[in-house]
């Protein structure tokens, strides 16, 4: 073997040792990790992990999603009770199932440390085991144009939809679909009831003679794209898909006792026994940043929990046909929706309730 | 003599005007797929709601299906292909079991064997995720999230079709051919090739290609057995149109009739559908 070939043997040496120990001091904080998370699917899983993914991934980490709606990802949560490794780390959770969430000890607290953007949360939108992460605001999409013809006023409150031309006209959401929820609460605040007495708002809802109970948000585009109904129970950002789509919808977010608008939060917890918590962290806190906040306002819909974007679109919101915003978006609008209280709520006795008074 | 043939042409036009109208009722829905993944309208629209006639013709759709979807595909496939072929060994051994035996409980047997098919199948899922913690944690065998786990869920539901259909040619067999062939010196295992396997065969094709398409369907069971990397279409289909609908699933749908169809080609060039479903093959 030459001199030369021993040098260059040596230099290559150097080099390989030189990047492992160079590669080394550089190494991502989340090497090795696979970090899995239980969300909604589709586009929305699409869309974060258009942002998030290549984040954790420059920190030498992997994002995986399982998915299914929040109910769906609690029954998984029920089902691997008392595994030493969870089904994922991080779990979506709605307002309605997080009682049991909290109640079957399925998630742990975080270090709030390693979520500084809870700084542009509202107080209400987050606590030591879930940042909200999404709000949808609840109330009724209606044609324009069909209640301009038919001479109907834009109504203002739920109880309005009991005009007579609007007679198998409108669709409400299935008890199976958690946007049913807050306009029950609406029905019986009509009434004098409220989330701890629904049965005044579930017979308003029997008398109210729909068209049908929508199962999929696409139901109601197809619906009112076919023309067969003219109201739906939904939230707007169903409303403005609509609206993008060509379809002249407007919002209405119903007079809900002294509120305006109802207000339904999603959030992300760390499931309990996660061995990647300081990944599921960095994945919250990047849930709720500015531009993934942004992201899913923009392109998904929904009504941000940051307060920043709220306040960048509150002065530019989507307009419907009539000049009306479909969302309310600036700050002061979101604290004044009406909030459901969930202390005490069982979604076994509101289904045996609906099923007992509206699905009879 | 007129009176009658003109008679005849009425029944003959009204059969034909009833059995037209049942093949439109149940074409219809695949129809409006088809064209409407041709929608060559606005893409905003295309994401709210199916259009359908289309305002112009394009392939835009088919450009935006998602790779997911394709992966998607593909475990589907192999989930329903693992349970037509498994569920058929496992199948035609318990019909004829249950066909042959003088077993006592015979009768709860072959209800057990049609239990699959009482339970919703979002218990099913449910219970079989729990059964796989449960294993992982006594024995360690941890399947829950895998390949099998998933594949098995559906083997559950899809062996019960193969055990009906062929259990149903085995109720009207005439087993002196059987017999014919053992006392002319024909083994056990010969007989059972080449008289009894070409008898029961159209109730095995019924079979498996009932517990293919049962399987290539499922949302329910996939459900809670999918994971990551295991998620079947009609999943990744239940998940997209939760949020919004999205015409590329149409262009998709509208591949998967397309292969179905030349499947059914091949096999008719092949074999011959008629050959498969001779004789009663329905089972």
């Amino acid at each position: 073997m030459t001199s030369a070939c021993l040098r260059n043997l040596a230099a290559t040496l150097g080099v390989i040792v030189g990047v492992g120990v160079f590669g080394g001091a550089n190494a991502g904080r989340f090497d090795g990790v696979t970090l899995t998370v239980g969300t909604f699917g589709g586009s929305w899983k699409d869309r974060i992990c258009e942002h998030i993914c290549p984040k954790i991934e420059a920190e030498g980490g992997k994002l995986e999603f399982v998915t299914g709606n929040p109910r769906i990802l609690l029954s998984k949560l029920v089902a691997a009770r008392g595994q030493a490794e969870p089904p994922f780390d991080v779990v979506e959770i709605v307002d309605s199932t997080w009682p049991d969430t909290l109640a079957g000890g399925f998630v742990e607290k975080m270090d709030m440390a390693n979520l500084p953007n809870v700084a542009s949360l509202d107080a209400n939108m987050y606590d030591e085991y879930k940042a909200a992460n999404w709000m949808t605001e609840e109330g009724f999409i209606f044609h324009i144009d069909k209640f301009k013809e038919a001479g109907i006023p834009r109504p203002t409150r739920f109880k309005d939809l009991f005009d007579p031309r609007l007679k198998g006209k409108i669709s409400f959401p299935d008890i199976n679909v958690n946007t049913a929820l807050n306009p029950i609460v609406g029905f019986a605040a009509e009434e004098g009831g409220d989330e701890h007495n629904i049965d005044p708002g579930l017979k308003l809802i029997k008398d109210l003679d729909v068209f049908s109970f929508w199962n999929s948000g696409t139901q109601i585009t197809q619906m009112f794209q076919s023309g067969d109904i003219w109201v739906a129970i939904a939230h707007a950002g169903w409303g403005v898909r609509l609206h993008d789509a060509g379809v002249p919808v407007g919002m209405v977010h119903p007079r809900v006792k002294d509120r305006v608008g109802m207000g339904s939060r999603g959030y992300a917890g760390l499931v309990k026994g996660t061995t990647h918590k300081a990944a599921a962290e960095f994945y919250i806190n990047e849930l709720i940043s500015e531009e993934m906040q942004e992201i899913l306002h923009t392109r998904n819909g929904i009504v941000p929990t940051n307060k920043n974007v709220q306040l960048a679109y509150s002065s530019k919101p989507k307009l419907d046909a009539s000049g009306e915003p479909f969302l309310l978006l600036a700050p002061e609008q979101i604290g004044n929706l009406y909030y459901m209280d969930w202390t005490g709520f069982s979604m076994k006795d509101w289904t045996s309730k609906w099923n007992r008074t509206v699905a009879r | 003599m007129k009176r009658r043939a003109f008679a005849g042409y009425l029944r003959r036009t009204a059969v034909i005007a009833v059995v037209g109208g049942v093949y439109v009722f149940l074409l219809a829905p695949v129809l409006v797929v088809v064209v409407a993944s041709f929608d060559g309208g606005d893409p905003v629209a295309g994401r709210a709601f199916l259009n359908f006639p289309p305002s112009s013709v394009s392939l835009q759709w088919y450009f935006e299906i998602q790779p997911r979807l394709f992966h998607a595909l593909w475990i589907s496939l192999l989930v329903a292909a693992f349970a037509a072929v498994v569920g058929t060994l496992v199948g035609v051994p318990a019909a004829l079991g249950l066909a042959r035996s003088d077993l006592r409980g015979k009768t709860l047997l072959g209800a057990l064997f049609r239990a699959p098919l009482q339970i919703p199948f979002i218990v099913i899922g449910i219970a079989f995720l729990q059964t796989y913690y449960l294993l992982g944690n006594y024995f360690g065998f941890r399947i829950a999230g895998s390949f099998v786990g998933l594949a098995l869920g559906h083997l559950f539901v899809a062996t019960p079709y193969v055990i009906g259909s062929v259990g149903a040619i085995l109720q009207r067999f005439d087993t002196s051919l059987e017999e014919a062939a053992l006392s002319l010196g024909a083994s056990r295992w010969r007989t059972f090739r080449r008289v009894t396997l070409p008898i029961i065969m159209p109730g095995i094709y019924a079979g498996a290609l009932f517990s293919f398409m049962v399987s290539f369907g499922d949302v329910p069971i996939s459900l809670f057995l999918a994971s990551p990397q295991y998620t079947t279409l009609p999943l990744e289909i239940f998940h997209s149109m939760e949020f919004d609908f999205d015409a590329a699933i149409l262009a998709i749908s509208t591949l998967i009739v397309a292969g179905s169809l030349i499947v059914l080609w091949l096999v008719q060039k092949l074999v011959g559908l008629d050959v498969m479903l001779r004789s009663g093959g329905s089972g």
